[in-house]
């Protein structure tokens, strides 16, 4: 009850003042009062709604460039995703592509091919299939219609393959024209080029001509390019012409090669 | 003198921006730490600056606060007030009041998030008054006993 009564006569004082202000200001009467005192306070009340706005540009303007540094981030390690399968797939469609190469230029019903990819070379060319995969020493090595070399070595996962132009490698070839056909030995040599050698003065051989397996050894079919011919030389007092030879597949570009199995 | 200019400030900041009641907050938790005389005319003197600042009938917040005031007064002599929990309810129901009546006049629809933020408001608000009050503020009146 004393609680009620404290300050009975302050408080019903300030209630008749507080309704009698509220009657009159719904006419408006205390309208100049108030636009005195607003001309002063509008401008302090800009100032601090504009510093509010410069604040809240200022904090989204972090928010933003954080959300940017984390959506970077993600995007980046998407990035990476993506190339890497797009490096996968690429390596694939060109394996798919090096398949369906082969078949139109070795008929898969007349040759037993073993695809075997390259991951290795120094003198001899590493492949990654080996005698658990059913390679036999000097099988032969294809890539299209192109011998590339024959088996040299053969472990249990892995295969070493002696290229035609390893200078231990001799092949008889030949070479065909309307004229007739030149008959030689395909000699290795150091370096990218190969040495037609015994090739008789009368047999036809010109330049740019194509040099085949002549399939006489029993090693390699008949009919696979070994190479073009570079140059030409003969001399009437030697017995036998020669020819440089270049191959018509690049080392380095080698990624799948094929082992003719039989 | 110095707590009105702190409601001066307040009031300039919820007028420019600040969508919460700050005025009414400050108020509950002056009123609720340090009660002396001049409670309901501070009251009254606050809700007549927000009305010019917020360019509303100064007479509405001027009784709503004063009401308010009287209301936490009376909470304040009662048994049950010397309960924090009980206490924080009441101010967060006054909170509610307002809003309520503000509804009721203003006709501006009641925001939970709005009456959440004051509610929330009222704990730091309530616990740095008490701080200043308790270190800061000197108390003049010193009653002494005579034992005959």
């Amino acid at each position: 009850m004393k609680a009620l009564l404290k300050d009975t006569r302050l408080f019903l004082t300030l209630l008749i003042i507080s309704v009698l202000l509220m009657f009159f200001d719904s006419f408006s009467i205390f309208y100049p009062v108030k636009s005195v005192i607003q001309v002063v306070a509008t401008p302090i009340q800009v100032g601090l709604y504009t510093t509010n706005l410069k604040m809240a540009r200022q904090l989204e303007f972090i928010k933003s460039a954080r959300n940017a540094s984390q959506e970077k981030k993600a995007l980046q390690s998407q990035l990476a995703l993506v190339l890497s399968e797009n490096a996968h797939l690429r390596r694939k469609l060109s394996e798919v592509q090096t398949f369906v190469a082969q078949q139109e230029a070795l008929n898969p019903q007349t040759f037993n091919l073993l695809p075997a990819r390259v991951i290795g070379f120094s003198r001899y060319l590493k492949i990654d299939k080996g005698s658990d995969d059913g390679l036999k020493i000097n099988q032969g090595v294809v890539i299209k219609d192109n011998l590339v070399g024959q088996i040299k070595a053969v472990g249990s996962k892995q295969s070493e393959v002696m290229l035609i132009s390893d200078p231990d490698s001799k092949i008889v070839a030949i070479a065909y024209k309307d004229g007739g056909k030149a008959k030689g030995i395909l000699n290795g040599q150091f370096g990218a080029e190969m040495l037609l050698d015994k090739v008789l003065h009368q047999e036809p051989l010109k330049k740019e001509d194509l040099i085949y397996t002549d399939g006489a050894e029993g090693k390699f079919p008949r009919g696979l390019i070994l190479g073009q011919v570079l140059e030409i030389e003969e001399q009437e007092t030697q017995l036998f012409k020669q020819a440089k030879v270049k191959p018509l597949f690049n080392i380095s570009d080698l990624d799948i090669v094929f082992v003719i199995r039989d | 003198m110095k707590f009105f200019i702190i409601l001066l400030i307040t009031a300039l900041i919820q007028s420019a921006f600040a969508p919460f009641n700050l005025c009414l907050v400050l108020l509950i938790c002056k009123i609720y730490n340090e009660e002396n005389d001049s409670s309901l005319i501070l009251a009254t003197l606050t809700g007549i600056l927000l009305g010019i600042l917020t360019s509303v009938n100064i007479g509405f917040y001027a009784l709503v606060f004063l009401i308010v005031s009287k209301l936490i007064q009376i909470f304040k002599a009662s048994r049950i007030s010397s309960n924090l929990l009980t206490g924080f309810l009441f101010a967060v129901l006054m909170v509610l009041l307002v809003n309520v009546l503000e509804q009721l006049y203003l006709h501006t629809s009641i925001n939970p998030t709005k009456i959440l933020v004051e509610g929330l408001l009222l704990v730091p608000v309530y616990l740095v008054d008490r701080f200043i009050f308790e270190h800061f503020t000197q108390n003049t009146t010193i009653t002494l006993k005579f034992r005959s």
